[in-house]
């Protein structure tokens, strides 16, 4: 008897992890065209705020909006039918095969289409997968996939999101049709930092540091595709603290802090590592420049994101008078600085002051009094309200 | 390190920077050394600007320093238990008034790692190859 048990336990451990359902009996062996449906979803964590610190959430699901699917054959491993999941995540297919035959779902953090050209790829360059459970071909199959965190492939699915969300928005306030590709370079024990560098962007996964499920990091990186395909960027580049820096350093930086706030309309900057991590409230905190100093001062990349969130965000919950919006503040990259000859005052190089005259110039000179009360008098930042969109009274 | 190593070999072989992210205005690093029942870990922590004050911790001890000139050196030593036969991860923070940075080294036996879930490449028609885990 304890042999019949033991050889029972054996061909239920032949059968692998990946075992679905039994596929529907009445087809199998029966050529024709077969039909499967799902949802995708990943295990989120998402970023929570922890006294000074930044914590990450318990797993929840998520849908995974436009990531690539596809049906392989597990025999040979052949791509049957391939498509996109939609922002609910579902994908459907029909597709020619045998009754029975052992197929599954693999889905990949990979677009294919021109809107969300975004790809979240391995340090040996290949892009994540996931594959689901095998199932037997049949007349309708629903087969829905979820790409766990033990699996080591949530975070990529994660990075894919939050860059559909940011080149969502890009489409939005930008109007372009064909953003150059951009590609996420992402895994487990990835040590090479976090950076963007031509169109892509670097993501640390360390143990003392894994950035795959820090949201606005990753979209911090993104800000800085954002201003180098649809605005200007001069920044030097390199480490920044939040100290006084190079006001075209800080200015880069700042706004892309601010990009990766305005698109999740949170004020909450939240970076976790092994220490608890650090967050911000860009709405909340005040960091100062030195009123009596020249324009071209050193300035923190705090102070910049901070005024950038004032002048944008409103009404509700505001703690200024300005009823901007994220979307007029980030049509200043494409507006003005872009194309615009820049004053030669300021840095040399765009930085806050040139988005400042770009803000003047969009949006006009009727919020001088409310953007004079953010910029002089809360950041103390000594802006001469006299730039080609006119002089305030 | 090895991270700034790299943004900084981008900077010199480039005229395009990189764009790190937001880091806190302090370096940290950990050493241990071997002693009776354990490992003495010190962490090292350098300044890169000008701190009004910091705060290191390691292995359950907490020191708080006062004002830290740029380059000027922090350091707290813990001895951390460990059973023969054993390992453990210590996590050392520096921490400054917004932003803190961590480090994490493991001492004593090599932890056993969960192996990594195999990845199988496959190739869609386009040519993208991908590596499914399931």
């Amino acid at each position: 008897m304890r042999r019949i048990v033991l050889a029972i336990l054996l061909l239920g451990a032949a059968c692998g992890d990946n075992a679905g359902p039994p596929a529907d009996a009445s087809v199998v062996g029966i050529p024709g065209t077969y039909e499967v449906s799902g949802v995708v979803r990943y295990e989120d964590r998402a970023p929570l705020v922890n006294g000074a610190d930044a914590a990450l959430a318990d797993p929840v699901p998520q849908v995974a909006r436009g990531v690539t699917v596809a049906l392989v054959a597990d025999n040979g491993g052949a791509v049957i039918a391939m498509g996109t999941t939609a922002d609910d995540g579902s994908y459907t297919f029909t597709f020619d095969a045998t009754g029975g035959d052992e197929v599954h779902i693999l889905v990949s953090t990979t677009s294919m289409t021109a809107e969300r050209p975004i790809t979240v790829r391995r340090g040996d360059n290949r892009i994540h997968g996931f594959g689901g459970e095998t199932f037997g071909a049949g007349v309708i199959v629903v087969e829905d996939v979820l790409v766990t965190i033990a699996s080591g492939e949530a975070e990529a699915f994660n990075i894919f999101d939050n860059m559909v969300i940011g080149m969502d928005r890009v489409h939005a306030v930008y109007a372009d049709p064909l953003p150059p590709a951009l590609t996420v370079f992402w895994q487990t024990g990835s040590t090479d930092g976090t950076y963007y560098f031509e169109h892509a962007i670097h993501l640390l996964g360390e143990s003392s540091d894994d950035d795959g499920f820090d949201d606005t990091v990753m979209l911090h990186e993104l800000g800085h595709y954002v201003e180098d395909v649809e605005g200007r960027t001069d920044s030097p580049g390199g480490s920044h603290d939040g100290s006084p820096t190079d006001p075209r350093l800080a200015w880069s930086e700042g706004w892309s802090t601010y990009f990766g706030m305005a698109v999740r309309d949170q004020p909450i900057y939240m970076d976790t590592n092994a220490g608890g991590g650090f967050n911000q409230n860009l709405d909340s905190e005040v960091t100062k420049a030195v009123l009596n100093q020249s324009l071209s001062q050193k300035v923190s990349e705090d102070m910049v994101a901070q005024i950038l969130w004032d002048l944008g965000d409103a009404p509700a919950s505001d703690d200024d008078t300005v009823a901007g919006t994220h979307d007029a503040d980030m049509r200043v990259q494409q507006q003005y600085l872009k194309t615009a000859l820049l004053r030669n005052v300021g840095s040399g190089g765009a930085d806050l002051v040139d988005f400042l005259d770009g803000w003047f110039v969009t949006d006009g000179l009727s919020h001088c009094a409310d953007v004079k009360t953010i910029v002089l008098t809360t950041h103390t930042f000594p802006y001469d309200f006299a730039g080609p969109g006119g002089t305030c009274p | 390190m090895k991270q700034l190593v790299v943004v900084a070999a981008l900077l010199v072989c480039s005229a395009v920077p990189a764009h790190a992210k937001p880091t806190a205005p302090v370096e940290v690093r950990l050493a241990a050394t071997p002693v009776r029942g354990g490992y003495q870990v010190t962490l090292t922590a350098t300044a890169t600007h000008d701190v009004p004050a910091l705060v290191l911790e390691l292995a359950g001890k907490r020191v708080a320093f006062p004002a830290t000139r740029a380059r000027q050196i922090r350091t707290l030593v813990a001895t951390v238990t460990v059973a023969p036969g054993a390992g453990v991860d210590v996590v050392g923070v520096a921490r400054t008034s917004t932003r803190n940075r961590a480090a994490v080294l493991h001492v004593g036996a090599a932890a056993a790692k969960p192996a990594a879930p195999p990845a199988i490449t496959r190739t869609l028609p386009d040519g993208r190859e991908i590596a499914e885990v399931r």
